[in-house]
């Protein structure tokens, strides 16, 4: 094993291990909210840690196939976030059920999104 | 032939400028993440734009939302106007400027 | 020879795509609300995601899987400011309010933007 082989090694490992920070840290995110906006965005940043963590382990397997399971990944994400954001507008106002300021919220119907 | 070459050059400087922007505001972002808590003072902007197509609108609001500290919230119905949300805004008239300077003026010639 | 370059750079790139996966979710954590949370989310985890798929194609030496990852990248950088400008969107128009560190908000009253 010569140098670039082993510098490549290391890397993949710091990698991983930076990743697997990353991961706890948006998962804590999820679980922990506020709201469901934050935990929205906070999925679709796990989406973009696993596309991290494919590509780690396409190169230290040498599978390259694994690049076809990052695209798809990444359009399951992106339409997953898509079906969220109508979900968001789709559930109604945030202010017509948290805060009594008695204000009439119009529940959106209208917007095109 | 000559003018579909030189529009070939303005996508591809409008393509460059696009990814610096993308790695000095991934790493502006990096920086207000680590720095001190609480010194960002975010806001919505409304930003008035001169474009004629959907498409220079649509790539208009993709260029922004991956730019330093701002993201594209909302476009008009009339298409005059780009409503941004921004991280860290100490003069909305700065933002608004560099904005119209870095890309729109570009847009605006790939449009022409 | 080529091979010692392509290693270090797949390594270099790998790591700092990785450390751009990690600040976009420390920002995640540290940011006071959602729509200060997003800009992490979608620049920096946006760049993380695409830097490593590039160290990938800079691997790879097949054509067919350097190009594939490369249209991953590309695909990746036009889809991820969409999905932030549909949520942001939705959130402002249900009502999720700015934080108080806001220093203003130029946007017409929700209902009203809707119907110019």
């Amino acid at each position: 094993m010569n140098g670039s082989e082993t510098f490549l090694a290391g890397a993949v490992t710091t990698a991983l291990a930076l990743l697997c920070l990353a991961f706890l840290t948006t998962v804590y995110r999820v679980v922990r909210g506020p709201t469901l906006p934050d935990r929205i965005v906070a999925l679709d940043m796990l989406v973009a840690v696993a596309l991290g963590f494919i590509a780690v382990i396409g190169i230290r397997s040498g599978i390259t196939l694994y690049v076809d399971v990052a695209i798809a990944l990444g359009l399951v994400g992106f339409l997953a976030t898509v079906a969220f954001a109508r979900f968001v507008l789709s559930r109604g106002s945030y202010r017509e059920k948290n805060a009594a300021e008695g204000e009439t919220a119009p529940r959106n119907p209208e917007v095109k999104l | 032939m000559t003018a579909i070459a030189s529009k070939a050059v303005q996508v591809t400087s409008l393509a460059a400028i696009f990814l610096k922007e993308l790695v000095v505001s991934s790493v502006a972002v990096a920086r207000s993440v680590l720095g001190a808590k609480g010194s960002s003072s975010s806001a919505i902007v409304a930003v008035p734009i001169g474009l004629r197509t959907a498409a220079g609108v649509t790539t208009l609001a993709n260029c922004v939302s991956l730019t330093p500290g701002t993201t594209s919230l909302h476009v008009s119905e009339d298409m005059s106007t780009l409503y941004i949300h921004v991280l860290d805004a100490p003069s909305t008239d700065e933002i608004i400027a560099s904005i119209k300077e870095k890309f729109e003026a570009r847009i605006k010639e790939i449009e022409a | 020879m080529t091979d010692i370059i392509t290693n270090y750079l797949t390594g270099i790139l790998l790591v700092i795509g990785a450390a751009f996966a990690l600040v976009a979710s420390v920002g995640l954590l540290r940011l006071p609300e959602f729509y200060t949370r997003m800009h992490a989310a979608s620049k920096a985890g946006t760049l993380g995601a695409c830097v490593m798929l590039i160290a990938v194609a800079v691997y790879t030496d097949d054509t067919a899987v350097a190009s594939r990852a490369l249209a991953g990248v590309v695909f990746f950088l036009m889809t991820a400011p969409i999905s932030a400008h549909l949520l942001a969107k939705a959130a402002y128009a249900a009502g999720y309010p700015l934080w108080e560190g806001s220093v203003h908000d130029e946007m017409p009253p929700r209902g009203s933007h809707q119907k110019e």
